[in-house]
């Protein structure tokens, strides 16, 4: 009891005394680098994001005409760190410029479904009543379907390639999204300033965008961090499928389902693009898991 | 804390999933298709006339060795055993050791021989007459005569036929048509019987010798049972010399000796034909020794079967070709300079040392050496990229094109890696500028929209069924003249008629050298490109006697087990 106090004495002093005062998010950020995992995660997600902007420039790959039959399957080796794949191509490259790839589909994935998701969820939350039914009702029928089948029937209707696989693990993640905007809305808009700003005659649309929408942003921006992670061992999984990215370019989890009948004489082909995929997705949890921390008002100290 | 340590061990776990689904993603269910695995009917290289006879010495198995039960791994189940209505290799195996044709190809020869028809005659090659083995009774006791023989042939010809159930019997289409249909069916006693075809037909006996599709079902069986016959829940008739026991859907299919076979044995007291869908477990199964016979051994695993003292590797000559098709009526494959760049462009050669290894050679014509007819003054392509870009800016297109390329999405002997193999081409193609887009699709769909000719670019394979040419080369490029085939666009009027005098033709001689004038014309048109030769390595215990290795037609009325 007496520790929540204080605790809310601190942070008062904080807003009260002049001159010590920071922001929201610098306070987050600061608390984010003070974390094991922020920091870690960070670190992880900075070098693949640097790997999958840089590798065109500092390491250009036609992936259409890379072939080299000759040297089929060899083991890593000084000239092949990672060895090369049946059609003799150097894994390590593959897998770097497949970093491109898998960060475009979880990016893109999370910023359009995210906003897809958190429109949807800012509605339902906020007018409540009839629009709170049909749209939750609507995400609860998406959610009721086994997220990966959902998938696989999108891009089995639409065919498969790097577009629809965006589409389909896009349309997976919405109801996520919905349904957590949807909760803090709930919370947020009996708080009285909404009352207050409702009185003085503010509009639906700027009480909606300006007074809730940036009130919400913590538990949004660590699902979607999270989001990111899950989109891409979607996206492999659906790779995995041979449902994903069509070949030859290349995509992490199609290098792991190419390589499975190998298992056995050549596991590192079945290694590397795995290690790939763990690290990332490692990387975007333990940044969401950080910022969860950073951004979560009850853990302030 | 504890919530990180979630996510995590969550991760590992989809990791650890995902390499654990792959081990039985691969082995896809068979479809029920024509182009059934390698069909391989054994001939030995030194000929190829069909009418060549191999002496085979069969060893009798000793005191107390005729007991034993054989159990074959295969990856997946029967469709049906109902013969004559199905066309995957899976119903093939079971239901010709229980319904015996008239005739059947001598050993691991093509020679027509007598089986359930002890001899026969004709004089125009259009009717034939058939004198029936006499004293042979289907399992459930019905008398084997010229009535029941009449009963079946009726059941596949007859589309009205009310003991068809709704089944369709694909193989008496495409094998007989309506050219060469037999028109009548007459009972002259009760052990003799006359067909009369619409047209004469040399190659007849070649094609009642498919002994998983002319195989005799006990029409009273067949008539008591309904529909269900041929299903798990009824099960099959015949003659042969293995029995039906029981059927437990993917799972295994139990046959036990016919004690009352007028042939010599059956050596073994039971059959038993298990479904392993894993490549893996499969071979596991057979080097443990629970099995004694794998079908389709994954390559990965040959080496381990070769160092396996107890596992013998049976690689037979090549009955089946993979091959690139194309559509030829639409843009750019209209243009034999494309089709002529496309087969330029691409190192076919180095594609068999590391798909195929030992199991694959490199094809000149579209008919590997050991069926009738093949040419062997055709070469395979040259590798010649600038000759390739030269022929395409003589098509007109010197910059290229952009087209579709669809691969086959299961694993066959003649494509065992398909899509690794389109990446190899396609990256050969993109060197000159052809951009293709790798496409495929389920299996089921695949060969239905190659049928009606909606790819522009394809590969696929083809597998003998009973090693005659009019199975091969007349499958494939056969045509009534002057119209084009529906799947590729195809039409060479002297290729339509050559393709007719070869099904007519008696003479084995005369045969040869209309078929090697198919290939030539074929090759010259640049109709298909050939790929591979290749040949399906059968896997067994070493301690199998006599077993003849011939997926559609492996008999196990000789084969015992040596303890």
């Amino acid at each position: 009891m007496s520790t929540t106090a204080n605790a809310q004495v601190a942070a008062l002093n904080e807003i009260m005394v002049p001159g010590q005062s920071r922001s929201l998010m610098s306070d987050a950020w600061r608390r984010l680098l003070s974390s094991w995992n922020g920091r870690v995660g960070l670190v992880m997600i900075t070098i693949t994001i640097l790997i999958g902007v840089l590798a065109p420039v500092v390491w250009p790959y036609d992936p259409y005409t890379d072939s080299n039959l000759a040297e089929s399957r060899m083991s890593p080796s000084l000239q092949h760190p990672f060895g090369t794949d049946r059609l003799g191509r150097d894994m390590l490259r593959r897998i770097v410029h497949g970093t491109r790839v898998s960060l475009l589909i979880g990016f893109v994935v999370v910023f359009a479904s995210g906003a897809v998701g958190i429109l949807l969820g800012l509605f339902a939350g906020y007018f409540g009543k009839a629009v709170d039914s049909v749209i939750m009702r609507l995400m609860d029928i998406l959610l009721a379907f086994p997220a990966i089948l959902l998938a696989i029937a999108i891009v089995a209707v639409r065919g498969p390639s790097l577009e629809n696989t965006m589409i389909a693990v896009g349309v997976v993640s919405v109801p996520g999204y919905a349904r957590v905007v949807r909760s803090i809305v709930l919370s947020v808009r009996e708080r009285d300033y909404i009352d207050a700003a409702r009185m003085i005659g503010v509009s639906h649309g700027r009480i909606m965008f300006v007074h809730i929408l940036p009130n919400s942003l913590s538990p949004i921006i660590v699902q979607m961090t999270l989001g990111v992670g899950s989109a891409i061992l979607f996206a492999a999984a659906l790779g995995f499928l041979g449902l994903g990215v069509q070949p030859p370019i290349p995509e992490w989890g199609a290098m792991i389902s190419d390589a499975i009948p190998f298992l056995r004489q050549s596991p590192y082909l079945v290694f590397f693009p795995g290690m790939a995929i763990m690290l990332t997705v490692l990387g975007f949890n333990l940044l969401g898991d950080g910022l969860r921390d950073a951004l979560d008002p009850q853990l302030r100290k | 804390m504890q919530k990180r340590w979630v996510v995590f061990s969550t991760m590992l776990l989809v990791v650890a999933m995902l390499a654990a689904c792959s081990a039985a993603a691969p082995a896809a269910a068979p479809a029920a298709e024509a182009e059934a695995e390698a069909a391989v009917p054994s001939i030995s290289e030194e000929s190829k006339v069909a009418e060549r006879v191999v002496e085979i010495n069969y060893d009798l198995p000793g005191e107390g060795q005729a007991d034993a039960v054989f159990i074959v791994g295969r990856g997946g189940d029967s469709v049906l055993l109902d013969s004559g209505s199905v066309t995957d290799g899976e119903s093939a195996m079971v239901i010709q050791e229980i319904a015996e044709p008239l005739v059947r190809q001598e050993g691991i020869s093509t020679k027509p021989i007598p089986w359930l028809a002890e001899s026969w005659e004709t004089e125009d090659s259009q009717t034939w007459i058939f004198h029936l083995r006499q004293g042979v009774t289907f399992h459930d006791g019905t008398p084997f005569n010229a009535e029941a023989v009449k009963w079946n042939i009726d059941r596949w010809r007859n589309p009205d036929n009310e003991w068809r159930f709704g089944r369709t019997f694909e193989y008496y289409d495409s094998e007989f048509g309506t050219d060469t249909a037999i028109e009548e069916v007459n009972i002259i006693d009760d052990y003799t019987i006359e067909l009369v075809l619409a047209q004469p037909s040399s190659v007849l006996l070649a094609k009642l010798s498919l002994s998983f599709v002319f195989g005799m079902n006990s029409p009273t069986a067949v008539m008591e049972q309904g529909d269900v016959y041929g299903t798990p829940a009824g099960g099959a008739v015949g003659t042969g010399p293995y029995k039906f026991v029981e059927w437990v859907p993917d799972d295994r299919i139990v046959l036990e000796r016919n004690e009352d076979w007028w042939g010599e044995g059956p050596y073994l007291s039971r059959l038993i034909f298990r479904s392993i869908p894993d490549n893996s477990a499969r071979f596991a199964e057979l080097q443990a020794g629970t099995i004694h016979q794998a079908n389709t051994v994954a390559q990965t695993d040959l080496p381990a079967a070769d160092a396996d003292p107890n596992i013998t590797v049976n690689i037979l000559p090549s009955t089946s070709t993979g091959y690139i098709a194309f559509q030829q009526c639409i843009e750019p494959f209209d243009k034999i300079e494309v089709r002529k760049a496309i087969a330029h462009a691409v190192n076919w050669g180095a594609l068999i040392e590391p798909f195929y290894g030992k199991y694959g050679e490199l094809a000149g014509s579209f008919q590997p050496p050991a069926i009738l007819g093949h040419n062997p003054d055709i070469q395979p392509y040259e590798y010649n990229p600038e000759l390739a870009k030269e022929l395409l800016a003589e098509a007109g297109l010197p910059d290229g094109f952009e087209t579709e390329f669809w691969y086959i999405p299961v694993v066959r002997g003649y494509f065992p890696d398909s899509k690794a193999i389109a990446e190899a081409i396609a990256a050969d193609l993109a060197r000159v500028g052809i951009r293709v887009n790798l496409m495929t699709e389920d299996w089921g769909a695949y060969l239905e929209h190659r049928n009606e000719g909606a790819f522009p670019m394809w590969m696929l394979g083809w597998g003998s069924d009973n090693g005659d040419p009019d199975n091969y080369l007349g499958w494939h490029f056969g045509h009534p003249v002057g119209e084009p085939r529906v799947e590729d666009c195809y039409a060479n009027d002297r290729v339509a008629e050559l393709l007719i005098e070869g099904r007519i033709e008696a003479d084995p001689a005369v045969r040869e050298k209309i078929y090697q004038e198919a290939e030539q014309l074929i090759h010259d048109d640049v109709a298909r490109i050939s790929v591979v030769w290749a040949s399906t390595p059968w896997v067994l215990r070493s301690n199998v006697r006599n077993y003849t290795p011939v997926v559609f037609r492996s008999w196990y009325d000789h084969v015992w087990i040596e303890e």
